[in-house]
Parts: C-alpha cells; structure tokens; sequence
C-alpha cells in the first residue's frame, strides 16, 4: 500500500516538475515562401469581376490580389514572381488588364498584388478570363500548393435582376439593358446591388424609385426620349 | 492489518452521516420579534401631469419603533420606462418633480422602508398615473440673449418657459430660429421648429429634441432651406410633407420606417405655402416659376399635377397663369384654399379662392376679385384665415384689420398701443374632420404676439360673429418673453 501511494507521489512530483520546463519556440528554417492568402471563407483564388453593375463612368478598376509569406518579414523588399498562365488565358494583356512588378515591402509579411482591368466594348458580349501564377522568385519558392494559381473572368454583361419581375417592376416599369444601366449611373453600383439583392424598406425603394426618375426626367429634357437597346421608348411609372 | 483499519474508517464515516440524518429536530428554539414594519396610506393612485411635484407622506409603523434605524427609498418603474427603475427620493417624505414622460398606462411607484438592523424591507406600490403637461396649448418661439427657446400657453392660461432648454440639458436652439408648426396626422403629431438651414422635431411629449435634416432625408437637399413642414391628416395623401427652397419632398409613415425621399418630380418652384384639408385635392401649393397653381395626386404620386380646366365654364382666373407674387396661401371658410397676391409693380392686391374639393378642373378656381379698400395689406407681417367665415384678418405694425371677402373691404378691428407692433399673428383653429377635435375658440380667437423693445407679449382676442373684437379688448395678456418669432397651436398629443 505505501508503495502505490508513494508510486503515486514520484509521479505527481515528476509531472510538476516536468511541466515547468522552458520550451525552445522552433522558428522556420526553411526557405522563404509565398502564397495568395486565404480569405474568411475559403481560398479567393478565382474571382469574377463585372464592370456592368459599376457605373459607366468606370473604365478601369483594380483588382488587388492579397498574398502573404512563410518565414521572416526581411529588411530589404523582395521580388515576387507573379505570372500569367498563357495557355489559360482569353484576356489580352495591354487591352484587357496590365500587370506591374511585384514586390514584397520591407519589413511586411503581406501584401496586395494589383491586376488593372479595363472596360473594352467588347467585354459586353465576351467574358474573358486571366489565369496568373506564382512562381519562385530569387526572393522567394512558392508557398500552399493549393494557393498558387489565381483566377479572374472579366465582363461588362448586364442580366436582369432575379428580383426584377417580383420586386423592381412595380417600381421601375420593364426591364431593359439600358435602364437598367441607367439605373446604375444614377442610383450607383452598390444601390444596385442591395435593391437586387436584399429586401429594403418599402419607403428607400420609393426614395430610389423616385431619385431614378427624376434623372430620367432630367435626361429626357435634355437629350429627348430615351430608347433601350431595341429603339422602345423607356418610361419609369409614375 | 492497514487495510483493515482503513475499511474501519470509511464504516465510521459513513455511520456518522447516517446518524446525523436521523436525527430529530426537538423544535426547542427561542423564538424574538423583529422589527415588524407596516406601511399605511390614504389613497394609493395619483394622478399627476408631467413635472408636477408629487407629495406623499405614508404612515411607517413599526413594532419596535427605532426610527433611526430605518432608510428610506422611493423609485418609479413602468410605463414609458423601458430599462432600469428612476430613483426619486431616499427620504421618508416623497416631495419631488414626477420626471417621467406621460402614459396612458399607471406608473408603479413604489416605497420601500427598511430596517438597517435586520435588513428586512417592506415596500408598498402606488400607482401614478402622468398626464402632458405640454400636451397642448400655443407653442411661443421666443429670442432669448443665449438663443432662441420655446414656451407654451396651456388652454387653462398656465404658461410654461423655458420648455425647449429645459428638455434638452439647457440647450437653447440656434438664434436661426423662425417658424413653428405643429401638426397632427392620423397616425402621429409633429412638432417642427425651422431654422435658417435646418428643421428640428421636437418630442410631442416632453419638447426634447428628436433630429433634424439628415434624420428626415435619404438625401439631405444641396440647398437647406426649410420653409413648410405638414404632417397630412388624410389618407390619400403621405402624411409628411416639407418645402425645402421650392421644392416638395414626401414621406409616407404608412408604409414603414423611412424618411423624406427625393424630390417629388416636375418642373417648378414652390411659393413656401400650402393649403392643406381631406378633400379631392388635400395638398394645393403654389408654383411661383410658372405661376400657377398645383397639387400632389395620390399618396404615391411621384409628380406634382397641374390642373386642367377646359374653356367652359368660363374660368373668374387662369389656374395655371397668375403672373403676381403669392403673399399667403391656406385653408379659408367652406373647406376654400384662399391666396392674396400682389402685382410685381404696385402693391395691389388681388383674392383668389381655389375649391379643392371639386373632382372637376373646371370648378376648381372659384373667385378672384382685386383687393379694395385694404391698407397696407401688402405688406403684412401676417395673414389669419377664419375657417367659419369668409374673413381674412391681417395684421400691420400695431394694427389688425379685418377683410370682408364678401363686401370687398377691410376694417380695423384692434389697435396696440404705438411702438407695440405685431411679430406674429394666428388664428385659433385646429379641426380637421373628425380626427382632430375643435377647440373651444376655434375660429373665434385671434392669437397675437407683440414687440416693445426687446420684450414679447402674447394676446387673445376673441371674436365676435361679426368678425370683430368683442368688447374691442382682450382677453388675455401674457408678459415677459423676449421678442416672439412665430406661433403655433399644439393639439392634444
């Protein structure tokens, strides 16, 4: 019996002891790497950008792609080799996008790689697509195998809103490309994507109703009737 | 052997809770009295109006009197009050202002006396009910040396000061302060004071202060200058309606939370005005850049309409060419929008009635006739409609004048004293069908503020049938503001 309880004892004693070690923090050895960072909800690897909800005024926009590093941020800037993917590829480089030379900033264990995108008439019957890549760099070997390619479609097309028939209708009369477009200018993309997309208090989507026919009104003073994209004459409902 | 002595012990352990548990309780206390405490009262509902001091006294009895011993707590909880309870007074005696706002539900008051030396509370409810002490009257917008502020003549004659600054922590509105309208709708009542750039909404209940442009508009107007705020009482039309420099914004409660939209379409420029009622066309304004008359269709019109009368019957004026100034436009005698307008190059003036209850464009103009014998009509600081009669009174310097549409003249009917001239001028009426009650001096009572130096009084003058002063005095004279900007009638709220 008292050899159980001081069994009991030695190991208690051993596990305390045992327990107030100091650990050595293991630090990356390896090479430094680099990879498109994860997002919140899984991995934004591929991205579908319509420039048809942004207002027409918008010719170019930037698409910032966000990558990080594995190792230790360095006092100098490093290059990152971020490549198109050619045989993947239907955007044409200088009129669809543009790229630039990467770099990771001094000091910064991430940063936001810029793809600039154009508005080309064409993108509004054509969607293109860019594949790019990371590939190593002589600052860096590539990081997340599932996290090196990167994939943006571009398009300028307009559909109609799922919610047009039941919801916008009474309010904004039938559907057209061109009201529809109209009602982007006026009303601005993220108007657009709210009234689309969620369900508002009736008194905001009269105060839209309402904002979206006065510049109608004002356009038609100016310019004279405004047709859609089959010569019909648009009205907003009274 | 160890084992042994260990079994031993558990089987004592266990002996000794199972005797514990038997055992029996003999009952043999001793037995004290405490501090028993009885609360007693004559009457346990009161009826209060808001701000008034409430004064309660209860009886405390006590069984071992000590009253060194006892604390004192009153708190109030119910109602209006949506969190924690308000402590009132930690004194025997309740002798302090009811702070609360008024309902129609009981307040629970309660009194809770404790003995410090046992820690046992006795507490009884009362209950309170809190009537608006600002629930009507004629709201006052005075100038005072730290800015503008508001008083209110409640129907008994009781003038209350300081209502605005005393809401809102001592602060005063912006000196801007010019005009005042309170208006009751179906569903709510609104309470605006209008700024030089901006509108506030004052609480129906206690006058604190509930928002101003950007809490109105989706989108604040690049021009703010608020010149008519409504609050519509029909159906047919958004309650909420404002001019803001001309142009005509709605909103419609009804339809949920929101705020005003954008501006109702149409090309125009409205004069600050519009004549108000329940009938065809409840809404009337005046567009003074194609001087002509038009109205706000239905509740969801998204245009101003123009009227369209055909040639025949021949019309006494053109709806939609009046090439004058309007001076005033509102609600006159058998439910007719009454407008005075004055020429651009002279001061004539010309009448013209409007029936809005027509469905027929052809018999909306009614009269028109040039204004004669009415001196300084022009130029008055204020118009007042009689809804009952076909009288228009206006008021110039010290005097006021009455004009007889019928006979086409005007008479003095009041004259203040030289150096005391009027600043502000209303008629007393409020009904409108039978969701507005009339006042007891509805239409027979001329409300009338004044300015001697930089002092403000407020007269009632009441009216005979006739239309003039009865006994050629008032009735009532309210000293002691400072220069008085704008009046308005509150109703019930």
């Amino acid at each position: 019996m008292r050899k159980l309880t001081n069994l009991i004892l030695i190991c208690w004693i051993a596990c305390a002891l045992s327990s107030c070690e100091k650990a050595q923090i293991e630090s990356y050895q390896n090479d430094p790497r680099i990879h498109i960072m994860s997002g919140s909800g899984g991995r934004i690897t591929a991205v579908q950008y319509s420039f048809a909800i942004r207002n027409s005024s918008v010719i170019k926009d930037t698409v910032w792609v966000p990558v990080r590093i594995m190792g230790l941020a360095d006092a100098k800037p490093r290059k990152i080799n971020f490549q198109v993917v050619s045989s993947e590829t239907t955007a044409q480089e200088g009129k669809h996008f543009s790229l630039t030379d990467y770099t990771m900033p001094a000091g910064e264990y991430k940063t936001n790689l810029a793809i600039v995108i154009f508005r080309t008439p064409d993108l509004q019957d054509t969607e293109v697509k860019l594949q790019m890549k990371l590939l190593p760099s002589e600052d860096f070997e590539v990081g997340v195998g599932t996290n090196l390619d990167y994939s943006l479609t571009i398009n300028d097309i307009l559909s109609k809103p799922d919610n047009w028939d039941g919801t916008l209708q009474s309010r904004f009369g039938v559907f057209s490309k061109v009201k529809f477009r109209f009602m982007i200018d006026v009303l601005g993309s993220e108007v657009i994507q709210t009234i689309t997309t969620t369900s508002i208090l009736l008194n905001e989507l009269l105060y839209y109703k309402q904002k979206v026919r006065n510049a109608w009104i004002d356009y038609e003073q100016v310019h004279g009737p405004m047709l859609d994209e089959n010569n019909n004459p648009i009205t907003f409902p009274a | 052997m160890k084992k042994n002595i260990f079994c031993y012990l558990i089987f004592a352990m266990l002996l000794q809770m199972l005797w514990q548990g038997c055992s029996k309780d003999l009952g043999n206390y001793d037995y004290n009295h405490i501090n028993d405490i009885t609360i007693r009262y004559d009457e346990d509902t009161f009826y209060v109006r808001q701000f008034d001091t409430l004064n309660i006294k209860p009886e405390v009895h006590q069984r071992i009197p000590n009253d060194a011993s006892l604390k004192y707590q009153w708190y109030i909880y119910g109602g209006k009050i949506v969190k924690d309870e308000i402590i009132l007074s930690n004194e025997h005696e309740l002798n302090v202002p009811i702070p609360v706002v008024p309902y129609n539900i009981p307040y629970k008051l309660i009194f809770t006396v404790m003995d410090t030396i046992t820690g046992v509370k006795t507490f009884h409810e009362f209950k309170v009910y809190v009537s608006n002490a600002l629930s009507e009257g004629w709201i006052i917008l005075e100038e005072r040396p730290e800015g503008a502020d508001l008083a209110l003549i409640d129907p008994s004659g009781i003038v209350l000061r300081n209502v605005y600054s005393g809401a809102n922590n001592g602060e005063f509105l912006p000196s801007g302060a010019h005009r005042v309208f309170s208006n009751k709708s179906i569903t709510d009542q609104n309470n605006y004071v209008l700024l030089q750039d901006d509108m506030y909404l004052i609480d129906k209940f206690d006058f604190s202060y509930l928002g101003s442009y950007p809490d109105f508009f989706y989108e604040v107007p690049e021009v703010r200058n608020p010149q008519f705020a409504a609050f519509q009482t029909t159906l047919l039309l958004p309650p909420n309606l404002v001019i803001n420099d001309g142009d005509f914004y709605t909103y419609n409660p009804l339809l949920g939370v929101g705020k005003l939209g954008a501006r109702i379409s149409g090309d125009y420029k409205l004069a600050p005005f519009m004549a108000l009622g329940t009938s065809t066309y409840p809404c009337v304004v005046f567009d003074q850049k194609n001087h002509r008359f038009l109205y706000l269709a239905s509740a969801n019109a998204t245009s101003l309409t123009a009227f369209i009368p055909t040639q025949t019957p021949v019309q006494p004026f053109d709806l939609n060419d009046i090439q004058r100034k309007l001076l005033v436009l509102d609600k006159g005698a058998s439910n007719q929008a009454t407008a005075i307008f004055k020429n651009y190059h002279n001061d004539s003036c010309f009448l013209y009635n409007i029936n809005p209850s027509t469905t027929n464009h052809s018999l909306v103009a009614t009269k028109y006739q040039p204004m004669h014998d009415c001196p300084d009509v022009h130029r008055a600081v204020g118009y007042a409609m009689s809804w009952s009669l076909p009288f228009i009174y206006y008021a110039v310097d010290n005097k006021v004048y009455l004009y007889d549409i019928g006979a086409n003249n005007a008479r003095l009917v009041y004259s203040f004293p030289a150096g005391e001239n009027i600043t502000s001028f209303q008629m007393e009426h409020v009904s409108v069908g039978f969701w507005i009650p009339a006042t007891p001096n509805e239409n027979k009572r001329l409300v009338i503020a004044t300015r001697t130096g930089n002092s403000g009084s407020v007269y009632y003058l009441q009216l005979a049938n006739t239309g003039d002063v009865e006994n050629n005095t008032y009735t009532h004279k309210f000293e002691g503001f400072g220069p008085i900007k704008a009046l308005a009638y509150k109703v019930r709220s």
